[in-house]
């Protein structure tokens, strides 16, 4: 099969996954411009190429765009597109200890692995996991997120009660905007903006970026102090070491996140959010989540990119689409008079293989284009804060503009500086409310959405095999915690 | 030396015809459309909608004589977009493409407007929407799906999104009476509406006839009708919902509108524009390979459609909401 892979290409192909990775991870860097932009622009002008050619070049940009918003994340505190905001987490307390080259290093071999791992699924498994995936209801979508919630409560130590009021607080954050269900508006107070909601974007490079800024100003004292020659170039491989600590977490989180992309309708993001949550559940050291923990950083990273691969899945094999990423892909398909559908792999064969070559290929250049990148990038933390501080203003400000040309969002983005910077000051970790934001609105869909499907009965929803293991995995947990403390 | 001279005069006739055309055209130029004109989608871009407007757009560029700009505002179910439109100055270069989602959204009043604050210019391309089901289910046609709770002993459930045009549309052909009603359940739009017939969670869902097709030919969900007047080419034994004696024609109609006032001499110009554009043969198989009818209405029938259509919906909408 990888023979009649390699076959399907051409140089002219390669160029175009060249090219779709270079401005995928380009434009996933810069803060308010997605993948899913880039395609969305792009998608029109691929109507002359030859199919494969544009198709190639679309899904190389899906890729790149998932990995290049690690870099702004990591260096700038300022996540590039909504996949990468866990990676923020850990991946700027990094910086902060003068190990931005190596947070960089992780988190790209983190990502090719992701990618790597879910290509594999896609290309093995394609039909009977997306088989699998349609089974699931959505009680058992329900079930899932809430397990991932409570593992996050039942493990955080410390500060349970700040944490709860923070993913609370993320909870509400999500609320405003259309109801998932009817969609009516809801809590929009009479804002015709509010109307679609509190974009994620501006939300998050306001909670973390914005807010970074104004601590800077406010207490100059604090500010990050500037790293000098902490970010040698070696420190950008994985040794062994590495990879005897890394591997199961990476594996999991790729797991997860090739499972997470497979279901319809759920984002890279909420992968990311996924795996760090049961990274975090199942670590040794939970305290160092949050605190620059490599393991929070690599679970982020490969479960990501792990989304792409699985996307395509069930875009594959029966032709729906995985994410939004995926509904363009399925637009710029149909245009070229192709439609993905069970069909698919006996009609077009050559045209399945050829995606299967593009991913793999795409997650390859990636890898080489962010690694010999990578040494100049890590040097921006190495610029002093009064010269990049403007900037990183500057772009906060163009980003949240640029999401759907609109001020409001930059007001967005402004008033969440000031969310962020007062929850920091009083404590608040923002990892619970970032987990709170993104998993409610799907807890919210699935659980009302099930409980139609029983007039509003809840209990043979629960008596079902998914939500009873997630059930059980919990109170496993709680009770694995339980005895840990008492021993303690 | 006689053949310089020809060519000579050949390059001024040439260029003189330039002159002229160029002249010519600035001489119209107190005639619509004299500067590029701008199309709102109320989607965004490489969605259905966005994709039929950028399958139009070289042609009627070509027929009006001027380019466009098509301007992708997403937001609130097509709302946000259409707000805008209406609110942009009322002289023939802001063109609004929505379709029957916005009459939708009009009725469950998440627009606080109405088509009314519109002048329509035309209707043209056309969506079918089909009746599907899980393969192997017991209902076959309409009148099974009528049947079902009374034999079932229980509804028959049925996937839509709520307030959106599948659950319209299976208002229209699901009985509403207590004996038989179908039990609505939050789906969603297609893709989840067909995950959900893979797997079995519902009996009943309406899908968009294109992206329908792959299912149907690969033989995993199995249709029972469709909503379009006409049977559908690319279906063609499947019967209309008319055919089966049921009431219902609903369908994704693009309707194009203008803010309100505008003159009637320029809705005319871009009517006939749009309507030799949409004549085009090879516009005409894109469209229909992308499953669509490129058919077309002018202003006036297109506004008594769009009434008679919003009164069914408002039908509809006491029994649905209830």
């Amino acid at each position: 099969m990888i023979a009649s892979i390699l076959v399907s290409f051409d140089i002219g192909t390669l160029l175009y996954i060249v090219l779709g990775v270079v401005l995928g991870v380009v434009v996933g860097a810069i803060p308010g411009m997605t993948a899913t932009m880039l395609i969305a622009l792009t998608l029109p002008l691929t109507f002359g190429m030859e199919a494969v050619d544009a198709i190639s070049l679309l899904v190389s940009m899906y890729v790149g765009g998932v990995s290049g918003s690690l870099i702004t994340a990591i260096l700038m505190r300022m996540p590039g597109t909504p996949a990468s905001v866990m990676t923020t987490l850990d991946g700027y307390p990094m910086t902060q200890q003068g190990k931005a080259g190596r947070a960089l290093g992780l988190a790209i071999s983190a990502s090719f692995v992701g990618g790597i791992i879910s290509w594999v699924f896609l290309v093995l498994l394609a039909r009977p996991l997306s088989e699998l995936a349609i089974k699931f209801g959505e009680f058992d979508f329900f079930a899932m997120v809430v397990m991932a919630l409570l593992l996050i409560v039942i493990l955080s130590k410390g500060n349970m009660i700040k944490g709860l009021i923070a993913g609370l607080l993320g909870v509400l954050i999500a609320l405003p905007g259309v109801d998932p269900i009817g969609g009516n508006y809801r809590f929009t107070f009479g804002i015709t903006e509010l109307q679609n909601g509190f974009s994620l974007l501006p939300v998050l490079v306001g909670l973390f970026a914005g807010n970074q800024i104004l601590s800077s100003i406010l207490w100059p004292e604090n500010r990050q102090k500037t790293q000098q020659g902490a970010n040698s170039i070696s420190d950008m491989f994985m040794r062994k070491c590495d990879v005897k600590r890394h591997w199961f977490n990476i594996t999991r989180s790729s797991v997860i996140g090739t499972w997470v992309g497979i279901l319809p309708g759920v984002g890279a993001n909420i992968g990311s959010a996924f795996a760090y949550a049961v990274a975090k559940a199942s670590s040794k050291n939970p305290d160092q989540y949050g605190k620059g923990s490599e393991s929070g950083l690599v679970a982020s990273e490969s479960a990501n990119n792990a989304t792409v691969g699985g996307a395509l899945v069930p875009l594959i094999s029966l032709g729906i689409p995985g994410s939004v990423v995926d509904a363009l892909l399925l637009g710029g398909l149909v245009i070229h008079g192709l439609q993905p559908g069970p069909n698919l792999f006996n009609s077009n064969p050559d045209f399945v293989y050829a995606i299967f070559a593009t991913v793999l290929i795409a997650n390859v250049v990636m890898l080489l284009f962010m690694y010999m990148t990578t040494g100049y990038i890590a040097k921006i933390a190495q610029i002093p804060q009064k010269f990049l501080l403007p900037v990183l203003a500057v772009l906060c400000i163009v980003g949240s503009y640029a999401m759907s040309n609109s001020w409001f969002n930059v007001l967005v983005m402004m008033i969440f500086s000031v969310v962020g910077l007062i929850l920091e000051r009083k404590n608040y970790s923002l990892a619970p409310l970032v987990i709170g934001l993104v998993l409610a609105p799907i807890a919210e869909t699935s659980y009302r959405s099930a409980t139609m499907y029983t007039d509003g009965e809840v209990l043979p929803l629960i008596l079902t095999p998914v939500p009873l293991v997630c059930i059980a995995i919990s109170i496993l947990m709680g009770f694995l915690m339980f005895r840990m403390n008492k021993n303690a | 030396m006689i053949n310089i001279t020809k060519h000579f005069k050949k390059t001024v006739i040439a260029v003189a015809s330039v002159l002229v055309v160029t002249v010519a055209g600035s001489a119209f130029a107190d005639t619509y459309p004299k500067k590029p004109i701008k199309i709102i989608v109320p989607f965004g871009a490489g969605g259905g909608s966005d994709i039929v407007m950028r399958t139009i757009q070289p042609y009627l560029e070509k027929s009006l004589g001027e380019s466009i700009v098509v301007i992708n505002v997403p937001g609130s179910g097509s709302v946000a977009g259409s707000r805008r439109a209406k609110g942009a100055k009322a002289d023939g270069y802001t063109v609004l493409l929505n379709h029957t989602t916005l009459l939708t959204a009009m009725v469950t009043k998440k627009a606080d407007f109405s088509y009314k604050d519109f002048d329509i210019v035309a209707n043209a391309v056309y969506m079918p929407l089909v009746v599907a089901v899980p393969k192997n289910s017991p209902i076959n046609n309409l009148q099974d799906l009528a049947a079902f709770k009374k034999k079932h002993g229980k509804a028959a459930i049925a996937g839509v999104n709520l307030g959106a045009i599948n659950h319209f549309a299976m208002g229209m052909i699901a009985p509403s009476d207590k004996e038989s009603a179908v039990r609505y359940v939050q789906t969603g739009g297609g893709a989840k509406t067909m995950a959900a017939l893979l797997g079995k969670h519902i009996d009943v869902g309406i899908l968009a006839g294109p992206e329908a097709k792959p299912l149907i030919e690969s033989g995993d969900i199995k249709l029972i009708a469709s909503l379009s007047d006409q049977r559908i080419p690319y279906f063609p034994n499947t019967l209309t919902a008319l055919e089966q004696g049921v009431e219902a024609s609903i369908g994704i109609q693009y309707t194009w509108y203008m803010p309100k006032g505008v003159d009637q001499d320029t809705k005319d110009i871009f009517a006939k524009a749009l309507s030799s554009a949409i004549g085009n043969d090879s516009l005409v198989k894109a469209l229909t390979d992308r499953g669509s009818v490129s058919n077309y209405l002018p202003g006036k029938e297109s506004l008594l459609r769009v009434e008679k259509l919003f009164g069914q919906l408002e039908i509809i909408n006491n029994t649905i909401s209830k």
